[in-house]
């Protein structure tokens, strides 16, 4: 599940997973996340790491902290419906250079895709 | 710390020690028992001289144990020290939360110890022998009224006597020490282990003898209590000039492979 | 974040060799401490001038403000590379006698381990395999609540399921008050897990800083980093 590449910082690897996880619903708007001791554990990385990223995804506003309880989502949907556009957009930019560096048609792909949902 | 570090010395004592004292009752047992099967058959000797003979190879046994486990007391003392602070038990030793002079104390405490109670039980073992033994062969009782005058009467003596001893003893156990210690920190040659142990003892006695010749051209009387204390003060202070050293080696020259 | 560790100009020679050279240091508290380096360049013998099983030729060590000593001992725990505990010792009795000197010693913590990795208490530890030695020494060290632990190549000669399992163990123990230094060659093994790294070569202080600043400046993991600065 946690996939790191060694020679990128490893803290900004742990900010894309659990922006995914926010985006993808995974962590639903308003929820707790699990502590940074439970998800250090399970990403198997220094707690310090884990915390660093949690704090920057805090800062951008992704996620709450309440003192006593926890770290939550955010509760601001419109929020993440904006991350999800842009993590869509990255994704679709990239397939639409790999097509036309193919030369594949957009309609086939549009097709195809249709088909495979 | 000291009492822990004492605590373990004793179960590591009983656990590697207890064996010569259990080998030295069976054989003290035996010989009683055949002592006993010889006098009870009074004047027979022909028809028991396979008793006999027994007797006699377990009497010259027990006694060669006898003069010679005191000193094995102090080997086995020796080598718990070498093995505990050098080898590999050393770097769980070594990382204690404890100081030197509490580690060296505690190890010539339990060889204290332990050489007491070895010769405790030879006393015992002696007195076993000579238990219920008919009165023709020995007078206990005169024996033990004129020990306990002549200590009454040399109380001063007796008491500068132990005095020496004991701090003869601790200088024979920290020389050993030192030896282990001098030699671990060149390479665990026991060359170097043996040469400063013998060095010590021959410098120990010359010194010794220095000391007497000294008072002596000096006008002091040669059995006079004045030498003896001498003798003391030297000990001691050689006692704790090695104690230091050894302290030394062990807070700056430690160096386990 | 305390000052946990100071070397100053710390030099250390075994006769006319030199095993460290000026070494300046200062490590934090709260960090888990990659100690990096090919064989021979020091890294041991900084471990064990740490310990107090060695006393520096030059220079001065302190760890939380105070020289290597006895009272040092009681807040450093050691993990040494070899196997230390007495042959004849069953595992519960290397936990009384770990009990009876430190203080900080959590025993509780201590037999759950045991028991998570079925290691019987009442085994000696000489029947133990390799790994379970090696894990044994490990679970005492770790239970201890001390302010430094040093391990001297804890995951070598392991197994990689046992290497997640010592790996996880020095997260799930991890401690803002106090410091972790792995010393190894297993990089891949430990990149991510550490916060700073110190690199050492013939006895000087070659690299000391952040593992993501590195990898952030430099485009590479801390073990590319490691083959580039050591290449033969």
């Amino acid at each position: 599940m946690w996939n790191f590449n060694n020679d990128k910082p490893v803290y900004a690897q742990i900010i894309d997973e659990i922006m995914n996880r926010i985006a993808s619903g995974a962590y639903p708007p308003g929820e707790r996340i699990p502590s940074v001791r439970d998800l250090a554990e399970e990403a198997r990385v220094n707690p310090n790491t884990m915390q660093r990223a949690l704090a920057e995804i805090e800062r951008s506003g992704y996620i709450v902290s309440q003192r006593t309880t926890g770290k939550y989502v955010t509760s601001d949907v419109s929020l993440i419906e904006s991350l999800n556009s842009n993590r869509a957009e990255k994704i679709v930019s990239a397939f639409a250079e790999e097509l036309k560096r193919a030369e594949i048609p957009f309609d086939m792909a549009i097709e195809m895709l249709r088909k495979m949902q | 710390m000291l009492t822990k570090l004492i605590k373990h010395e004793m179960l590591h004592w009983v656990r590697t020690f207890s064996i010569f004292y259990i080998i030295y009752a069976v054989v003290a047992v035996i010989t009683k028992i055949l002592i006993t099967v010889e006098i009870s058959f009074g004047d027979n000797a022909e028809e028991h001289v396979f008793t006999t003979i027994l007797l006699a190879i377990f009497g010259f046994i027990l006694m060669l144990f006898s003069v010679m486990l005191p000193w094995i007391s102090l080997a086995h003392n020796s080598n718990r020290f070498k093995k505990n602070m050098f080898s590999d038990e050393g770097y769980l030793t070594n990382t204690l939360p404890v100081t030197p002079a509490e580690h060296i104390g505690a190890k010539l405490i339990m060889g204290g110890i332990s050489y007491i109670c070895t010769c405790l039980l030879i006393f015992v073992c002696i007195l076993l022998m000579i238990a219920g033994v008919n009165q023709e062969y020995i007078e206990m009782n005169i024996v033990f009224d004129e020990v306990q005058d002549f200590t009454m009467k040399n109380f001063g003596e007796m008491m500068l006597a132990f005095l020496l001893s004991v701090s003869i003893f601790v200088g024979i156990l920290l020389l050993c020490y030192l030896a282990e210690g001098l030699a671990a920190i060149n390479g665990g040659k026991k060359a170097i282990a043996s040469g400063v142990a013998i060095l010590g003892v021959v410098l120990a006695m010359i010194i010794s003898s220095a000391i007497a010749t000294v008072l002596r051209a000096n006008g002091v009387d040669y059995d006079s209590n004045a030498r003896v204390v001498a003798q003391i003060i030297f000990y001691l202070v050689a006692d704790v000039g090695m104690f230091f050293l050894i302290s030394y080696i062990l807070k700056n020259k430690l160096n386990l492979e | 974040m305390a000052e946990l560790v100071k070397c100053e100009n710390v030099s250390k020679f075994y006769g006319k060799k030199e095993a460290l050279s000026g070494l300046t240091l200062n490590l934090e508290s709260g960090k888990i401490i990659g100690l990096l380096g090919p064989n021979g360049s020091g890294k041991t013998t900084l471990i064990k001038l740490l310990c107090g099983l060695l006393t520096p030729t030059n220079g001065q060590l302190s760890v939380c403000g105070m020289s290597v000593g006895a009272e040092t001992k009681a807040m450093v725990s050691y993990l040494p590379e070899r196997s230390y505990i007495p042959e004849w010792m069953k595992v519960s009795d290397i936990l009384d006698y770990f009990q009876d000197f430190y203080t900080d010693f959590r025993r509780g913590l201590a037999e759950d381990m045991f028991g998570r990795l079925n290691i019987d208490l009442n085994h000696k530890v000489k029947t133990l395999s390799k790994g379970n030695k090696e894990k044994v020494q490990l679970v005492l060290v770790m239970s201890r609540n001390a302010k430094l632990y040093l391990l001297d190549e804890p995951i070598a000669g392991v197994d990689p399921a046992a290497r997640d399992y010592i790996l996880d163990t020095i997260i799930s123990n991890y401690n803002p008050e106090a410091s972790v230094v792995i010393s190894t060659h297993l990089i891949t093994d430990i990149e991510r897990i550490i916060d700073d790294v110190v690199m050492l070569q013939y006895g000087h202080l070659k690299i000391h800083g952040s593992a993501d600043a590195i990898r952030a400046e430099k485009g590479m993991s801390i073990d590319e980093l490691f083959r580039e600065v050591y290449r033969c």
